[in-house]
């Protein structure tokens, strides 16, 4: 399904979507977001008229280089920054707050330190008033699912290596039974290994639970491996390159990737059109 | 060899021997070499100037079987409680409104630095004007100077709680500043309220006996200026020796809390 979904993807921001509006679960309209650095600095285009729509149970990444406002674009998707104009609509209305419906993935992990790993994976729950008995078992399935051992639910986050500490990350993201998934580059801080293992652990999860997905990262093998459509920002100001339809077959964490013949194709054509948008003075990334 | 050498090698074991005791055998050589200087300064100035050791021993011991010492600390205790209190709590108040509102924060800032950096004594004929030398005036002193300590901590702690944290919580639907404030920022803030709190009690001992020895007598400063009247230094000293012990038992407290809360403090 997820295959059909992705074949049949169109190009974001032409307004006519030919699956009908039930198909689409966020789509952004004509974002436009500008920064100013300083009191008297001028204002910088970060974002230009950017829209996209992402479609039920699809896996998008958002890649681009340094300077292209991937994170921001996020951000203004999870109303934790405001557009300057434009809309973020999700289930047919428009977002104008964060809410646990679209559920994050932050780069550092975003845990509380002072809070153990049960109590982090639960506090979304606490937070929208679930009764503490159902909270932990909530938390205790979706710590479950990630691959964490029960032993280190009473454990406090510096005590868990950084892979370990995003897996609670995705628990506790997973646990607002959300059916959108914000990630901003959640495996960015990681080392190679560790993110090659959580990047099959995150395909394997999303697919048993058909979110919805919007990745941000700067890792084209990672968009590659996971996405069914890979959304290219160009630089400063960012605007929509292309989107490119990830055409591999899954389920992907069954076999190698990379060994697949029309891997290297998809990679060399998303590599050819971020070199296209790198300028040397790129500016900052905004995270 | 000759015997000023044997002498000088004697003596270095001597040093050598205190280098590798334990450390409570290093305090307390350091503790009975003073007293001991006490004790021989004594014999050569007048005893209201430095009265010798034991007669502080006697005249503590006579405090205490009387029950005046007893008593003292019992009103100052109670002094330095309310003091404190009221210190942590409008501490508290002020220090989340001035760190969560950015106008406010604005506004006051120039104001604290210059009142932190008064001297809280030269108040103290104002507040006997204001709020009379009555329980009400003594604890007004001790909240006085407790209170600056703990306001500049807690909105420290609050303005700087780690914004990603803070963002967090938003994503995952927390609306309301009161929520934001149980869920994150207090708790971000805690070690560094625990740490105004350590230095309020300091000041608050300062500002307690302050309190008790102009503004009325009573507690361990009206001790201290009840004996010193008369002259009776040994009794002066018996009773300030009270002070540290109050001061080392609220520490104590301040620090048992600091513990529960570093658990997850690497």
């Amino acid at each position: 399904m997820r295959e059909n979904l992705s074949k049949k993807a169109s190009a974001a921001g032409q307004g006519e979507n030919p699956d009908g509006v039930d198909a689409v679960a966020i789509s952004a309209r004509n974002i436009v977001k500008t920064y100013t650095i300083g009191r008297e600095g001028k204002p910088m285009l970060v974002l230009d008229d950017v829209s996209l729509d992402v479609r039920r149970g699809e896996f998008l990444a958002i890649i681009g280089p340094s300077g292209s406002g991937k994170t921001t674009l996020l951000r203004i998707i999870a109303s934790l920054e405001s557009a300057d104009s434009g809309q973020v609509i999700a289930q047919g209305r428009p977002v104008t707050q964060p809410s646990a419906e679209r559920a994050m993935v932050f780069q550092h992990f975003g845990l509380f330190p002072w809070k153990n790993i049960i109590d982090n994976v639960k506090f979304p729950l606490k937070i929208r008033g679930v009764k503490d008995a159902e909270a932990t078992a909530i938390a205790r399935d979706q710590l479950r699912r990630v691959g964490l051992k029960p032993q280190f639910e009473q454990s406090h986050p510096h005590q868990l290596s950084g892979g370990m500490q995003q897996r609670v990350g995705l628990a506790r993201a997973l646990a607002t039974d959300a059916d959108v998934l914000l990630m901003d580059e959640p495996f960015g801080a990681l080392d190679a290994q560790t993110r090659e293992v959580l990047q099959g652990d995150l395909a394997r999860v999303c697919a048993q639970t058909s979110k919805t997905v919007i990745l941000v990262t700067h890792d084209i093998d990672e968009a590659v491996l996971l996405a069914d459509r890979i959304l290219v920002l160009t630089a400063g100001p960012g605007r929509v390159g292309e989107i490119v339809d990830v055409d591999l077959p899954r389920p992907r964490w069954e076999y190698d990737v990379r060994a697949h013949p029309k891997y290297p194709e998809v990679r060399r054509h998303v590599w050819d059109l971020l070199r296209s948008h790198i300028t040397e003075d790129g500016a900052n990334d905004g995270d | 060899m000759t015997a000023t050498d044997t002498k000088r090698l004697r003596r270095f074991n001597t040093a050598r021997t205190l280098r590798q005791s334990p450390m409570w055998a290093k305090h307390l050589t350091l503790g009975l070499g003073l007293i001991a200087l006490w004790e021989l300064s004594s014999l050569f100035l007048d005893p209201i100037v430095l009265p010798p050791f034991h007669s502080v021993v006697v005249a503590f011991f006579v405090l205490l079987f009387n029950g005046s010492l007893i008593a003292a600390l019992g009103q100052s205790l109670l002094l330095l409680v309310l003091g404190l209190a009221a210190a942590l709590v409008t501490g508290l108040v002020v220090g989340i409104i001035v760190g969560r509102v950015s106008i406010v924060e604005r506004m006051v800032v120039p104001f604290l630095g210059a009142l932190y950096a008064m001297p809280t004594i030269a108040l103290i004929p104002l507040m006997l004007v204001w709020f009379g030398f009555g329980l009400g005036g003594r604890v007004v002193v001790v909240w006085l100077v407790a209170f600056f300590p703990m306001l500049v901590a807690v909105h420290a702690g609050v303005r700087d709680a780690p914004r990603d944290l803070t963002e967090v919580a938003r994503s995952f639907g927390v609306r309301r500043e009161i929520t934001l404030l149980r869920t994150v920022i207090l708790p971000s803030a805690l070690p560094m309220i625990l740490n105004g709190l350590r230095l309020s009690v300091g000041r608050g001992i300062v500002g307690m006996v302050i309190a008790e020895v102009y503004l009325r007598l009573g507690g361990i400063g009206g001790l201290i200026s009840e004996y010193g009247a008369v002259f009776r230094t040994d009794y002066v000293i018996a009773a300030i020796a009270s002070l540290p012990a109050l001061g080392l038992l609220l520490a104590a407290g301040v620090e048992y809390l600091e513990r529960r809360v570093r658990h997850w403090r690497r």
